[in-house]
């Protein structure tokens, strides 16, 4: 298990929930001091099943889908590495190849991919879990007219 | 209105559709022509360059576009060899200018989907300041043509 050594904030931040359940679920991960997206926590509290598995990543449904879209992926990387930096060449290389069939095979006509890295103690950017994971989102064209889609990449500190 | 070139409606600010217009509006791919980019290319590789994006997002540190050198729009057309490249080059912007952190973004396909501007394949490495909410866009408003219409009008009333 990845032992937290972070200087500033949990594994997760609970900041960027998005919904009640979700934050629920971040404020007992939190209790249990863990890493959700570590393989051996992962079923604890990510519920989506795995679609395909590769050697560097996991390939899942986000279990909560940003609003206003009609489709979102995220891929878990298996190791617990926050940072680019760190990534391997062949796991981008197989990340792509695993957007690339589900882009496919849940016939995606298009939107993007995202990868959020690192950490601040000036605020953050934007991952509600800090263990590298990517993003492959089509958006809903359908939302309501004047809403966009934002992919939120960072955030300052609040101040009091 | 969108071509196959780009669609200048997905403009950010009046500077970036004032260079839409010179550019996608006459047939000019940007990105093939180097016209933002000329003698101010960072780096350069077989399949790849990277620059400073001109047209920065708000509240950004750093923001770097990497396109490929040719006019590809499929990312599903890239090989494993430019993928790899890709990722080197992430690699190479993440430490030489040593972003502690941020996003990786790259859009695909139909730009209905992705509210991009240009189509020749690019990818953005992002790393915010933390003075303010950053975001990429990956869906717009609906925009029925008196939208557009009021768009233009605008701009061009700003640009005089």
């Amino acid at each position: 298990m990845k032992e937290n050594k972070r200087k500033f904030i949990n594994f997760v931040n609970i900041g960027e929930a998005r919904l009640p359940e979700q934050k629920s679920v971040m404020e007992q991960i939190i209790k249990d001091g863990v890493c959700p997206f570590c393989p051996e926590n992962l079923r604890r509290y990510h519920k989506e099943p795995t679609l395909r598995e590769g050697k560097y990543w996991l390939l899942s449904k986000n279990q909560w889908p940003y609003e206003h879209t009609n489709a979102h992926f995220i891929a878990i990387h298996k190791e617990h590495i926050e940072h680019i930096k760190d990534l391997a060449p062949e796991a981008g290389a197989e990340l792509v190849v695993l957007f690339a069939w589900a882009a496919r095979e849940y016939n995606i006509p298009g939107g993007a991919v995202a990868i959020r890295f690192g950490e601040s103690e000036h605020g953050n950017y934007g991952s509600s879990v800090l263990h590298l994971h990517a993003h492959l989102i089509q958006p809903d064209l359908e939302n309501p007219q004047g809403e966009k889609i934002k992919f939120k990449i960072g955030q300052p500190i609040a101040k009091n | 209105m969108p071509n196959d070139l780009g669609t200048i409606e997905n403009s950010r600010t009046p500077d970036q559709y004032r260079h839409m217009l010179a550019t996608i509006g006459k047939g000019i791919c940007p990105f093939c022509s180097l016209v933002l980019c000329k003698g101010e290319v960072l780096r350069e590789g077989l399949f790849w360059r990277i620059w400073h994006n001109p047209f920065p997002y708000e509240h950004h540190a750093y923001h770097f576009v990497v396109a490929h050198k040719e006019h590809k729009t499929d990312i599903l057309d890239l090989t494993a060899g430019e993928w790899a490249e890709l990722g080197e080059f992430n690699q190479w912007a993440i430490r030489k200018f040593k972003l502690p952190g941020g996003g990786l973004v790259m859009r695909f396909g139909d730009p209905a989907f992705n509210a991009g501007t240009i189509r020749h394949l690019h990818a953005h490495i992002q790393n915010p300041d933390l003075r303010g909410p950053a975001k990429a866009t990956f869906a717009k408003d609906i925009c029925p043509r008196d939208i557009e219409q009021a768009i233009r009008e605008s701009y061009d009333e700003m640009l005089g």
